[in-house]
């Protein structure tokens, strides 16, 4: 490696962010400390062909040191005849070996790998031993997440979106992705809950012969979204109601009348009318909760009622 | 879709049927000694149901020819018999449940017909009244474009006096019947469905009026006619749609032939679904109002299926009010609906067709005694 030697901060090209690991942007906190007792690790930077430097590694430090006014900052300087797959390697190395990554920089790391190393099986070799996976398939898996779009991104950062999903959201054109993502970060639902508002839309663009994105604008979806009076909780019951009503309106209309004729009935609190498992059994279950005869006689006369009753067996005979 | 690659097992590669099954084909063969490196083959593909659909491999069955249909108890089965002469299709239907039925799929013809021929032999000597079909596992009359399989199997039925053969079929691949003596023991049937499900969900078959006009030229070659509205898709229309299919079905074909016409909804396994979504994307079968019926299938919600039963049958009976209607994998709550009856007040499902294949195709009624 290179002494350290002090540059000019206009020199740096810092537009290119070829070789940029972290997703954190803020400096603040950073150039506070740098205030405080001084920039310890010089940055690691890459002398251009044509005139000037891109950073490698620190790109959180230069902003810091831009941050407090400095015109100047010590460096360490590669050449810019140096093997690019070893400036790939200092990239993340300087970052993965140092702390945690998130998944975005670890898709970074792995992206950035790949522009150097084209074999499965080498890549993963690499990868493990600057820190990252070992295991190709998963590598392969990651590395599409760093060409996501920001909410996306931004989503896995914020731990609404899981690696699972933001594979599943990958499929789809970037504007869906984009505006799942931001459902998903407004209504703050798990990977199960997801999949579900995932399918419930895909499948009802496929039966209406409709997109996504238009059902996304329609009004009675933007309509429960956009309510300011419905917290989150409620915007997540009505959301998912709405949706399977439309996904399955006569089975929704069926449970519907069913639960009028429970209404209708006035069950008492001891009482359960049990439909069949979606309707599709012929048996109904009637369960009666007691703890003696006079009880039991008690709730006879609520169960003369329930035999009585027109509308519950003109629903039976439907 | 045609056959591009032909396998044939080694031990039967001196068989006639093989010799005769080559020639028709006009594909080099690869000899295996393993049926495995079929499978790979197969398997090796991007898609291999599609590649399975494209490779025959010739061999022979092991095991029996006879089975019985695989039915659930929780809905009423009609008690047929499958007789087991090769596995898959070539053509390409979206919501043909052999995708997912064997692993992998591979388009098998099984040559062995003396162990064929022994098992018929045996079940006829049962003189009990059977009704056994080919088309369960495959589509029965794909097979006629290369092997001699009709000609094999009507004579053989025509000569006993209890069992009926039903062939069952989305093509139009007749003419081998043409000749054959059936003595009225081997019924022609057709799948039936509408111009907007045929065209999108059945991959290469015969266009309905195809199919009705292959069925008229049966019956007038003396066949017994048998018709399945199965898999019934529910949509937007759809009552008008398949009412029209009645309609033109009994302007094409007398109703005094038919020896039963089965409905059925589309039902399949949960597995298949995925399995639609990648092969058939601009399918939308599988979005229909789907519950898990109690044989863990994916069906459509019983009111629903009734619905669509009901006006079924009320144009059948209107336009043919003695054909003999029933539904296939339904509970008596579907039938009372649908029918207004129940299999029971005739003695179930098995007796009721077992009656109509001794009137239709003349078996001997002594097969019911001890059924
Ligand atoms: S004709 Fe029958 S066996 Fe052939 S693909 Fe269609 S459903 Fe499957």
């Amino acid at each position: 490696m290179n002494d350290i030697e002090n540059i000019q901060l206009s020199a740096v090209k810092l537009e290119d962010n070829t070789y940029r690991i972290t997703t954190k942007a803020k400096v603040d906190d950073l150039a506070a400390s740098i205030q405080q007792i001084g920039l310890i690790h010089p940055p690691l930077i890459k002398q251009t062909a044509s005139a000037g430097y891109v950073i490698v590694s620190g790109f959180r430090r230069i902003a810091a040191c831009m941050y407090l006014g400095w015109k100047e900052i010590p460096t360490r300087v590669l050449d810019a005849d140096i093997d690019d797959a070893r400036c790939v390697s200092y990239a993340i190395a300087d970052n993965a070996l140092q702390r945690p990554l998130n998944l975005i920089e670890i898709s970074r790391s792995i992206a950035l790998l790949s522009t150097v190393i084209t074999d499965d099986d080498a890549l993963a070799e690499t990868a493990s031993k600057l820190g990252l996976p070992a295991d190709p398939g998963l590598n392969r898996k990651i590395k599409k997440i760093c060409d996501l779009a920001t909410p996306i991104q931004d989503g896995i950062l914020a731990n609404t979106i899981s690696l699972a999903m933001a594979l599943e959201l990958a499929k789809f054109d970037a504007n869906i992705g984009v505006a799942f993502a931001k459902i998903f970060a407004q209504l703050k639902i798990g990977l199960n809950k997801q999949r579900e508002l995932i399918v419930l839309l895909d499948e009802i663009a496929h039966r209406e012969n409709t997109t996504i994105e238009n059902l996304l604008n329609e009004k009675d979806i933007r309509q429960i979204l956009d309510d300011d009076n419905l917290d989150r909780a409620q915007q997540r019951q009505r959301i998912r109601e709405y949706l399977t009503q439309r996904r399955f309106p006569t089975i929704s209309r069926t449970q519907h009348e069913f639960k009028k004729q429970i209404k209708n009935l006035e069950l008492d609190h001891r009482m359960a009318l049990v439909p069949p498992k979606d309707f599709e059994g012929s048996s109904y279950t009637l369960r009666l909760s007691f703890s003696g005869v006079s009880e039991l006689e008690e709730l006879q006369g609520k169960l003369d009622r329930i035999i009585q009753s027109k509308g519950l067996a003109k629903f039976l005979s439907k | 879709m045609a056959i591009t690659k032909l396998y044939i097992d080694q031990r039967v590669q001196d068989f006639p049927e093989t010799l005769s099954i080559q020639s028709r084909l006009n594909l080099p063969a690869t000899v295996v000694t393993n049926c495995q490196d079929v499978f790979d083959y197969v398997l090796s593909s991007k898609d291999p149901i599609l590649k399975a659909k494209q490779t025959l491999l010739l061999t022979c069955n092991n095991g029996a020819f006879i089975k019985n249909c695989p039915g659930t108890r929780c809905y009423t089965c009609c008690d047929y018999k499958i007789l087991h002469i090769g596995t898959f299709c070539h053509l390409d239907c979206t919501y043909c449940i052999l995708q997912s039925y064997f692993h992998p799929p591979v388009l098998q013809y099984f040559v062995n017909h003396q162990h064929l021929l022994a098992q018929m032999k045996n079940l006829f000597a049962q003189q009990q009244i059977t009704r056994i079909g080919t088309g369960e596992f495959t589509d029965s009359m794909i097979w006629e474009l290369w092997t001699d399989l009709s000609s094999l199997l009507v004579p053989a039925f025509a000569d006993q006096q209890y069992a009926t053969l039903e062939l069952k079929t989305k093509t139009t691949a007749i003419e081998g019947l043409k000749s054959l003596r059936h003595n009225h023991k081997t019924i022609a049937a057709w799948s039936l469905n509408t111009h907007r499900v045929i065209t999108r969900e059945e991959h290469s078959s015969a266009s309905l009026t195809a199919r009705l006009n292959a069925a008229a030229k049966c019956a007038s070659w003396g066949y017994p006619l048998a018709f399945h509205f199965d898999p019934m898709v529910i949509y937007e229309g759809c009552e008008k749609e398949y009412k029209q299919v009645v309609q033109q079905l009994f302007s094409t074909v007398d109703p005094g032939r038919i020896v039963w016409i089965s409905l059925g909804t589309l039902r399949f396994m949960p597995a298949l679904k995925k399995i639609i979504q990648k092969r058939f994307p601009e399918s939308n079968i599988i979005y229909g109002e789907f519950i898990t019926g109690l044989d863990g299938k994916m069906r459509y919600f019983k009111p629903s299926r009734i619905e669509l039963y009901r006006s079924m049958v009320s144009r059948i009976r209107e336009l043919a009010p003695h054909v003999c209607i029933y539904l296939c994998m339904e509970d008596n709550d579907v039938w009372k609906e649908s029918l207004g009856f129940i299999p029971d007040d005739y003695g179930g499902l098995p007796r009721m067709l077992d009656e109509r294949a001794i009137q239709h195709c003349q078996l001997d009624p002594k097969g019911l005694i001890g059924k």
